[in-house]
């Protein structure tokens, strides 16, 4: 047998007109405050939770701040320990030259003083073979 | 409750006013109660949820922007609890025992209206216990409740076709189960 939609709609208006009753309202709603209560006092206030955001993000910026910083320092000591050891091993001025102009970093200088070296020794080495013959 | 109350009660209720508070649950539990007792076919089920839902309209209560409607978004969080439940595999569509029935008589002292919850909620129950959460839940809205489809998409974020085919898929497996329980009673 077909239902047809009118009696379906018929039906649907029956459920619709039919609201379900709540009964204790009072006490549901007295619950409810109480579980609210229960809440907010776990939760803690806005103002801290405000406070504990800025103070993380201000601690993460100033922790990339030393980093930089550090890197910085760094750099500007390996300068300084450069002209020092410059002074030390008197590098040749091309490789004092090559370190102002490229910013060329300390193992760069030495590698070119190394070099500097084994060219001068090269040069002398002839110079003697010559003297000898 | 006019808008502009409501409007203060809630801007009472986000700096911690519990007073406030108290008179939205008053206002809305009503209505929060008849859509879920009708989502969930179970009195006892449907007052937890209820619970629920005011607590989650408390915690936030921050987020709720007053050019929405307010009913709208506690709609919204209802139904979202009712679907969770429904989806969980904990849900199940349970029928009242008899003890059970008695004891609710017995605590309650509108008896007629204990009789009206109970067999309200065996028949939407047996009528839509075929149909998805959310061929449900819009069944419910739209037939049960009277909500417009406009509202209906802002409760769900459904798109205006998914809830007409819900709609249709619904009222096709109603009337299905209405044939069958009608050929049931000829063929007795």
């Amino acid at each position: 047998m077909v239902i047809k939609e009118n009696k379906l709609d018929n039906l649907i208006q029956k459920l619709q007109s039919t609201n379900p009753e709540l009964l204790d309202s009072e006490l549901l709603t007295d619950s409810i405050m109480l579980k609210i209560k229960d809440k907010s006092k776990n939760r803690k206030p806005t103002v801290l939770m405000w406070v504990r955001t800025l103070s993380t993000s201000a601690a993460i910026l100033l922790v990339g701040l030393f980093c930089f910083q550090q890197n910085e320092s760094v750099s500007f000591t390996s300068y300084k320990q450069t002209n020092n050891f410059n002074l030390k091993i008197n590098i040749d001025s091309i490789c004092l030259q090559n370190q102002h102009t490229s910013g060329a970093n300390l193992l760069a200088i030495y590698m070119c003083h190394l070099n500097q070296n084994s060219i001068k020794n090269k040069i002398y080495k002839s110079f003697d073979q010559q003297l000898k013959k | 409750m006019d808008k502009s109350t409501l409007n203060e009660l809630i801007a009472s209720s986000k700096l911690n006013d519990h007073k406030a508070f108290r008179k939205i649950v008053e206002c809305y539990q009503y209505m929060i109660y008849s859509l879920v007792f009708r989502m969930l076919c179970n009195e006892e089920e449907a007052k937890d949820t209820v619970q629920e839902t005011f607590i989650k309209v408390w915690l936030n209560l921050s987020a709720y922007k007053t050019d929405k409607k307010f009913s709208t978004w506690i709609y919204a969080i209802a139904s979202n609890l009712c679907l969770d439940k429904l989806k969980s595999s904990k849900h199940r569509y349970q029928n009242t025992t008899i003890d059970e029935k008695l004891y609710s008589l017995i605590s309650n002292d509108s008896v007629e209206q204990t009789i009206i919850n109970s067999e309200l909620g065996e028949i939407i129950l047996r009528l839509t216990n075929e149909l998805t959460p959310k061929q449900k839940i819009v069944f419910t809205l739209r037939y049960l409740e009277e909500i417009e489809i406009d509202e209906i998409i802002q409760i769900t974020g459904m798109t205006p076709a998914k809830i007409k085919s819900n709609l249709y898929l619904a009222r096709q497996s109603i009337r299905r189960k209405l044939e069958i329980i009608q050929n049931q009673d000829y063929g007795n």
